[in-house]
């Protein structure tokens, strides 16, 4: 087996939708498996960038990267060179972490929970709306709440840290929020303003996405 | 303030807008549209961010780390440095398919670069990967399966402890550390062999008996939450290999990180 050289290889120069045409010519061959392992590592900083991003620590973010480039390897067979192979990996790295983030609104215990619980009136339920929701749910709710309600920075960041997984020292970073709490006070102002937009849409009669009793969908 | 959401542009398309790939009147269509729907702005801002990916000085270690460990722990970028038997591929749970069981056994006589070799077989490797991923979760290493008995082994070296996340109370190492496993017929010592995940061998140590103890001044140089990687070989009364064991991989987590 010969080694594998970033610097040397004559491959260095090929495009990425070159290296993907020589790997699926014999994907069982070594020359395949070198020209996916060099296309993968031309991309490693950036995932590895992007993961961090959306990670809680470190660890999470070396998770999510290795997860993106499992699930490329997986769908590696639907690229169909329309657009370049970076865009068809931005895709399958959103996919991955939408539903990283999907699985981790789900959980009992979400950092902004307890300022969001503080910041809610006494006698309103406890699980967060966010949580009941799945991705296209909250991505609909949104967008109605934001003919009413929310401000579109608002709705940004929800949309965010809630779908996307944004962390809040990020989404700080990102929209330049100096205040004191950052884009956390944004989240909270944004969650309360989507929650009473729900109980508008229960009591009216609407859809009842997220409404109350409505429970999360499966 | 927002359009209806079948308008919107998709994610394909903010990717390609951010690498300047659309032709100018669709992209000043997508930036018109992103003007006036937050959603798509903030896909707009997700592509972007995946684009464009700027370097942060502060987080440039932990991408160092991210890049070694993918390296290392993806089969087919860890081929290379297999073969030139620097680094060892990182333990799979799912990867003796032919055992049936991860991090079991399967050297004889060979060196520490040759027992690895045969993984290059592209099938294999591929069904590895896929196995591996598969199974290997999301909340951290996975452990080896408990012994079956308690006697030796014949041609192989099976590793006991450590394997996968070792949880600690406090933010450092604990006050001991042994590596231990089970004991090889014929074997005359063992040579143990500790290394980081770019395959920095930290520590190596001969010893008699099925275990050996950490010494205290490279415990305490072990950093939480960093994975690392051991290995032992077997060698007869002549110091030659007789079996080794497929590396595994520990960290140690404190307490108080989620699992």
């Amino acid at each position: 087996v010969r080694p594998i050289d970033d610097t040397d290889d004559a491959s260095s120069a090929e495009t990425d939708e070159g290296l993907v045409e020589r790997f699926r010519r014999d994907p069982s061959s070594e020359e395949s498996r070198m020209a996916l392992g060099q296309l993968y590592r031309r991309y490693f900083e950036k995932v590895a960038r992007w993961s961090l991003r959306l990670a809680t620590d470190r660890d999470d973010a070396t998770d999510l990267a290795q997860e993106v480039f499992v699930r490329v390897q997986e769908r590696l067979h639907t690229f169909r060179g329309e657009a370049r192979f970076q865009t068809w990996l931005y895709t399958v790295a959103r996919s991955v972490a939408l539903n990283r983030a999907d699985a981790r609104r789900r959980r009992p215990t979400e950092p902004l929970e307890d300022a969001m619980l503080e910041a809610e009136p006494a006698g309103e339920e406890s699980e967060p709306i966010e949580s009941r929701l799945d991705t296209e749910r909250l991505r609909l709710a949104l967008h109605r709440a934001l003919r009413e309600d929310l401000e579109p920075l608002e709705a940004q960041v929800l949309w965010l840290h809630f779908a996307h997984g944004w962390t809040v020292p990020h989404l700080s970073r990102r929209y330049a929020l100096s205040n004191k709490s950052g884009a956390k006070a944004i989240l909270v102002s944004g969650v309360r303003k989507l929650r009473r937009s729900f109980a508008r849409t229960a009591g009216g009669g609407g859809d009842g996405v997220g409404g109350r009793g409505q429970g999360a969908p499966a | 303030v927002s359009r209806d959401v079948s308008t919107c542009p998709t994610p394909e398309e903010f990717a390609a807008l951010a690498l300047g790939d659309l032709e100018t009147a669709r992209a000043a269509a997508l930036e018109a549209h992103a003007a006036s729907c937050a959603l798509c702005a903030a896909e707009r801002e997700l592509a972007r961010e995946f684009v464009v990916a700027e370097v942060d000085r502060a987080t440039e270690g932990d991408v160092a780390h991210i890049v070694a460990a993918l390296e290392t722990n993806l089969p087919v970028t860890s081929v290379r440095r297999a073969t030139e038997g620097t680094v060892v591929a990182f333990p799979s749970t799912a990867a003796s398919p032919a055992t049936g069981r991860g991090n079991t056994v399967r050297t004889l006589n060979s060196t520490w670069r040759r027992w690895r070799t045969p993984l290059a077989a592209a099938a294999a490797l591929t069904l590895a990967a896929g196995l591996f991923w598969q199974n290997r979760g999301t909340g951290g290493l996975e452990p080896l399966p408990p012994p079956q008995d308690g006697g030796p082994t014949r041609s192989a070296v099976e590793l006991l402890n450590p394997v996968g996340d070792q949880r600690v109370t406090a933010a450092t190492p604990p006050a001991r550390l042994v590596f231990r496993w089970r004991p090889v017929d014929g074997a005359a010592t063992y040579r143990v062999e500790l290394s980081d995940v770019t395959g920095r061998v930290l520590w190596n140590s001969e010893v008699v008996s099925p275990e050996a103890n950490v010494p205290a001044a490279l415990r305490e140089s072990l950093t939480t939450r960093v994975r690392y990687l051991w290995t032992v070989t077997a060698l007869d009364d002549r110091s030659q290999p007789l079996a080794s064991s497929e590396p595994a991989a520990f960290r140690f987590q404190p307490s108080e990180d989620r699992p």
